[in-house]
């Protein structure tokens, strides 16, 4: 158990993971989440990290969060370890489920992250990697992804593509250098879902934050981002990284195209090749 | 569907174009006014008034009340007519409001002091590890222990005061809402602490913003128990301390040993009135405080 400090080599304009490794338990239940596993992310840049279960996907997006150290290896926001990033509010987290408060109406929701750690201010500015931005008004946050009828009701009273464009409009509002997604999208329907993607690109590329997605879907993966990570199980590392070049805007149209379906099949044979590769067998 | 991309520079024609991208996810927003909460208390107040709804309690009362009659008329030891009962509230009903006024009083304020303690208890007991290991353990030992045998002791140590009397009503108010409100703070989904994780929030900040507003349902749970306990705390007090000035719990002790079974019925009327009247009032704040629960939801599309 080594224990993560800023590495020398951080670099304040990127999301470094430097040859970590992550383990569960121990003995013969032992499960390699992470192995050795390098990612070097730009700023501004929309990143996807796409694989089977169990792969370790989410665990490197809860490395970049500091909600996991490393057993091995270090992790670098920008220049800064993750937990300091955290502690600048410089990283922004949309769980699976969108974790809303029940209590709260969807303002209050999206306004309590302003209101916790209010030294962060500070704190963002002494750290050389951050880029200062103005603090978004959220009512027009939250008009233009839709929700502008909705601010005053309670998530109970939203369906579920409503409440997570919430969360994602929570994580926004902060203004963060990242924002970590994990499968944010992976309830809700398909018509809603590649909805709401066009949302995110459009505040994406309003904020010019960078974003690094976790998914499953292929075609969620090619549509949003700029890098595909692809990965693989047991022990979890990253088998290929694939650069979408499909020019932006992408609107929904843009799923029936050759080109599309192409970075598709690409990352398909990648999966593929990664799971016939991998040891099927469990290791537990 | 490509208005998609532009939503964002017509905040004026929102509205429509947010209806346009998924029909599915807006409707709801145009149909939940018609089903909100306040319409779907009225519909419930409105109950009351149905046959199917009061007739059944009022049958059994009825049948209660033959039964009570007949027994009373053979063995009127055994229970007083309820005329008797009735004469016995109507004849003097200062004394038995002066005395349930003073019963309510160390009830309620036993409630408190025991309401406080076991709260505060709570939040160390939750954040942090140690402090539940010292305490749990104390707090199950001292909620298997009857209290009833405890009252003397307290009347002995403190005299014909009020102090028994509060402490024995704080002690059976207290580990209800100890472990209610334990549980309540522990029960945030990790997913909401994960995102208060990354925000950095500070242990009191995330107790005040998340913790505890999550365990006011487990609160509620708690403080429907224990309302009508404090009641049997204040009562069971006041019979271990014959001799003492006011309340229910004395009228009932004087009362049974010079044989007024009306009396002692007249009071234990009142003491389930004023247990009812409690757990209304717990319950209309409960409805208030938790509209946003998910047991107070109506159905939703």
């Amino acid at each position: 158990m080594t224990t993560v400090n800023t590495p020398a080599a951080a670099r304040p304009d990127s999301i470094s993971i430097q040859g970590a490794v992550k383990i569960y338990g121990s003995g013969a239940t032992q499960q390699v989440a992470l192995n050795n596993v390098d990612v070097e992310i730009e700023r501004g840049r929309f990143v996807s990290i796409i694989g089977p279960s169990g792969c370790g996907k989410s665990t490197l997006l809860r490395l970049i969060a500091g909600l996991e150290t490393p057993d091995a290896g270090t992790a670098s926001v920008f220049g800064v370890s993750p937990d300091a990033a955290c502690a600048a509010k410089m990283i922004g987290l949309v769980p699976q489920a969108p974790a809303l408060l029940p209590w709260l109406d969807v303002l209050q929701n999206v306004s309590l992250p302003a209101k916790v750690n209010r030294g962060s201010e500070r704190r963002r500015k002494r750290i050389g990697g951050h880029v200062e931005k103005e603090a978004p008004d959220m009512s027009a946050l939250l008009t233009a992804v839709g929700l502008g009828d909705a601010v005053h009701k309670l998530p109970a009273q939203l369906s579920g593509g409503m409440q997570q464009r919430t969360a994602i409009v929570r994580a926004f509002g902060l203004q963060p250098d990242v924002l970590l997604m994990d499968e944010p999208f992976s309830a809700l329907d398909e018509f809603t879902r590649e909805a709401i993607q066009g949302q995110l690109l459009d505040i994406w590329d309003e904020q010019k934050s960078t974003v690094v997605f976790v998914t499953h879907s292929v075609t969620e993966a090619v549509r949003l981002s700029d890098t595909v990570l692809v990965m693989s199980a047991r022990p979890g590392r990253i088998t290929a990284s694939v650069d979408i070049t499909l020019e932006r805007p992408r609107s929904q149209d843009m799923l029936k195209t050759p080109e599309f379906h192409h970075f598709e099949d690409l990352i398909r044979d990648h999966l593929q090749s990664a799971w016939h590769e991998g040891p099927i067998t469990s290791a537990a | 569907m490509t208005s998609t991309m532009t939503t964002h520079d017509t905040p004026g024609a929102n509205g429509t174009a947010a209806d346009g991208i998924d029909p599915a996810v807006s409707a709801p927003v145009v149909a939940l006014p018609v089903k909100t909460t306040g319409a779907g208390t009225r519909a419930s107040r409105l109950q009351f008034l149905k046959p199917a709804y009061w007739a059944p309690v009022l049958v059994l009362l009825v049948g209660l009340g033959i039964v009570w009659t007949v027994v009373a008329k053979d063995s009127p030891y055994l229970l007083p007519p309820l005329s008797a009962v009735g004469e016995a509230l109507a004849g003097n009903p200062l004394f038995y409001l002066q005395n349930a006024w003073a019963t309510l009083q160390v009830a309620l304020i036993g409630l408190v002091i025991g309401f406080v303690v076991a709260y505060v208890l709570a939040i160390l007991v939750s954040e942090l590890p140690l402090a539940r290991r010292a305490i749990m353990p104390v707090a199950v030992v001292l909620n298997v222990t009857p209290l009833v045998a405890i009252a003397p002791a307290l009347v002995v140590a403190f005299g014909f005061g009020p102090e028994p009397k509060l402490i024995v009503t704080a002690l059976i108010c207290f580990f209800p809402i100890l472990i209610g409100v334990s549980t309540g703070l522990r029960s945030v989904s990790p997913a909401v602490l994960q995102v208060f994780t990354t925000l950095h929030a500070s242990r009191l900040e995330t107790l005040w913003h998340v913790r505890m507003p999550s365990a006011l349902p487990y609160l509620f749970n708690a403080l429907r128990i224990v309302f009508p306990l404090s009641i049997i705390g204040a009562v069971v007090a006041e019979l271990a301390a014959p001799g003492a000035a006011e309340g229910l719990g004395t009228v009932i002790s004087v009362a049974s040993s010079n044989n007024r079974l009306a009396v002692v019925y007249a009071a234990i009327v009142c003491l389930a009135l004023m247990g009812s009247l409690l757990l209304l009032i717990i319950t209309a704040i409960e409805n208030r405080a938790l509209h946003w629960h998910d047991s107070r939801q109506g159905s939703r599309g």
